[in-house]
């Protein structure tokens, strides 16, 4: 990545035909550059009416989607807050801290993104790229998701990776740039990847796949066999102080969809995250501490595909009550796996 | 049944032949731009795949190290299992007599990766297996053919049979009394000054020798010459004859020395220790050494 703007993109690249101004306001004309810098835009892409005057419908799905509003993040969490920490939350933590890392068109087309106040430069010298997902995904999702993708968090790279792919290879325009209509979280979109779309159960190449395949249907999420390694957990976030992080693979009921063995992820929020905003999370207890997740570190062998007695015996990965936060949810009694349910 | 039993000597005889290792250990730039048309040769791309999809080596297939070397448990570095590593090598479309040639990023920093590999590919019971000296760093830098586009390879029909002589585990280096002992760490390491996180104790292993795995590469980047490699395990004393076991903190330093006494200099009988310290310093039973040097 790079902070120099390359001078020949103005004759190859057709957003930089109309000059810096179009985009970036400011005064070419001026005699310095504190002149030339009056009204300058730094972002101009944060206002999608911008790249709409030529990308309308893409331009208008965005300035609704999830990785421009941020009301996944809002929207997690409210469940846990009255009608007055709603409020609050909404006009300070959101405002200032899950909104201020929203993504504008540019932040994934021209430069990186900018991260904890650093910026990671421009993509390719300032031409517009259609994607470069080891210089935008990676950097927003560079804690979870994608070092675990590479291998780099410390387990086994995703075989996708293995096999070439990144992140846009499954996630697509539709998703990235979202629907239509908003939506309140990535769960509910209506575009996004699956691994049934491109793995059928049925057409598994062994007769023992296929058997574990349809056995297994609805009972266990695909991650829940085929998860390689441990991922990153985090707990006891602060207002301002950051989390800590623990490798950890976990199995346990789906919260989001009761009597399905699934991959759990744990997440950081506990009681008082939001006391220095004077936010108490009155209805704390409504939601767990851990949700579903898809780890992105998939292997077609895993332990527990080698061996029932892995999950059937061992109970390998399950979460236990010991295991359960000092503290915690109510909510995350339901979480741990019973077999007969 | 005269003749029956002529063929059978004869194939006997052959066999061997036909598997003799039929590339060179290290090969240079200029080697495998005009090997590249070569319906053998398989060049392995082993960096990340952002790196790969930026620029590559005209045919390369990119097989990320982390393929090949894997987490088991809590120990890093560890030897895929024969039918997962059997999938990554025939998607490399890697046959049983196919020319493979390692490339990594350099082979300076990234030398031990390098060797690491292809101490696995020598494991898994491929015969001709090379390293590009000096990476694809010095591939552009000789301005050689590159590309962009993901290379998709026919399938190989290559099944993984590990050889076990190239292998040692615990057990294994606890029980060979009589086996030279070489530790690739630094100085730092074997001296006890320092030690890895992924490693319990300070200092070294027994009676091991120190012979840092950071002494084989030239200041530019290369492997030095067979001869200097030669002359360095000579100076320490090691005998080329004897058993030799190596091993470091994870298994991936220690291959450096295990490809040159092993595929460079022709030693017979070179181990690498997998688990190395991260495995050895974690029994309580074993006492490293710090303090002294050998």
């Amino acid at each position: 990545m790079g902070y120099v703007i390359d001078a020949s993109l103005t004759e190859s690249d057709v957003h930089l035909s109309q000059g810096c101004v179009t985009c970036h306001s400011g005064n070419e004309n001026a005699a310095t550059r504190d002149l030339a810098h009056v009204g300058l835009v730094k972002r101009p892409s944060d206002d999608t009416d911008l790249c709409g005057s030529c990308h309308g419908d893409i331009a208008t799905n965005y300035s609704k989607s999830l990785h421009f509003t941020t009301v996944g993040m809002k929207n997690g969490v409210r469940p846990r807050l009255s009608a007055t920490d709603i409020k609050a939350f909404d006009g300070k933590v959101f405002v200032q801290s899950c909104n201020s890392c929203h993504a504008s068109c540019g932040d994934c087309h021209v430069k990186g993104p900018t991260v904890s106040g650093i910026s990671t430069g421009l993509i390719q010298g300032h031409r517009f790229v259609r994607k470069d997902d080891a210089k935008t995904c990676a950097v927003c999702h560079n804690g979870r998701v994608y070092p675990e993708f590479t291998g780099e968090y410390g387990g086994n790279a995703d075989v996708h990776y293995q096999k070439g792919m990144t992140c846009t290879d499954c996630h697509k325009p539709a998703e990235l740039h979202g629907p239509e209509a908003s939506v309140p979280g990535r769960k509910a979109l209506a575009e996004k990847p699956s691994c049934v779309g491109c793995h059928k159960p049925e057409a598994a190449k062994t007769d023992a796949a296929k058997t574990a395949h349809a056995t297994h249907a609805g009972k266990a999420s695909c991650s829940a066999c085929h998860s390689s390694s441990e991922y990153r957990n985090c707990y006891g976030c602060h207002l301002g102080a950051g989390a800590t992080s623990v490798p950890g693979l976990i199995l346990g009921d789906n919260p989001r969809k009761a009597g399905q063995l699934t991959t759990l992820r744990h997440i950081p929020t506990v009681r008082d995250t939001f006391a220095p905003a004077g936010i108490a999370q009155s209805n704390y207890d409504s939601l767990p501490n851990y949700w579903d997740a898809v780890p992105h570190n998939t292997k077609k062998r895993t332990d527990r595909t080698r061996d029932c007695a892995a999950c059937h015996v061992a109970q390998a990965h399950f979460l236990k009550e010991s295991d359960l936060p000092v503290g915690g949810s109510k909510s995350n009694q339901a979480l741990i796996f019973k077999f007969d349910k | 049944m005269k003749k029956f039993l002529i063929a059978l000597i004869g194939l006997s005889v052959l066999a061997p032949m036909a598997m003799a290792r039929d590339i060179a250990s290290v090969v240079d730039a200029t080697w495998l731009e005009a090997n590249l048309a070569n319906p053998r040769l398989v060049v392995v791309d082993m960096r990340k795949v952002e790196d790969y999809k930026a620029g590559h080596i005209t045919g390369a297939v990119n097989v990320i190290g982390a393929s090949v070397y894997v987490k088991a448990g809590d120990v890093l570095n560890e030897v895929p299992q024969a039918d997962d590593l059997t999938d990554v090598l025939q998607a490399a479309g890697i046959n049983a007599d196919s020319q493979v040639v390692v490339v990594d990023t350099d082979t300076s920093a990234r030398l031990a990766w390098a060797t690491r590999v292809g101490w696995t590919l020598k494991y898994a019971g491929l015969e001709n297996v090379a390293i590009l000296d000096g990476g694809y760093a010095a591939w552009t830098k000789a301005s050689k053919p590159v590309q962009t586009d993901p290379v998709a390879a026919k399938s190989g029909s290559f099944v993984v049979k590990f050889n076990p002589a190239f292998f040692a585990d615990k057990a294994y280096v606890m029980a060979a009394k009589k086996a030279q002992i070489v530790d690739a760490r630094t100085y730092d390491t074997y001296f006890g000054v320092s030690k890895s996180a992924t490693t319990a104790q300070f200092g070294h292993y027994a009676s091991a020798w120190p012979l840092p795995s950071t002494w084989i590469a030239t200041a530019d980047g290369f492997f030095k010459p067979k001869a200097d490699l030669e002359s360095i395990a000579a100076r320490l004393g090691l005998d080329p004859k004897a058993e030799t076991i190596v091993y470091c903190d994870t298994g991936v330093a220690a291959s450096t020395w295990w490809w040159i006494m092993s595929e460079m200099l022709g030693w017979k009988s070179v181990r690498n220790f997998d688990g190395s310290s991260q495995v050895l310093a974690a029994d309580p039973s074993v006492k490293y050494i710090a303090g002294t040097w050998r």
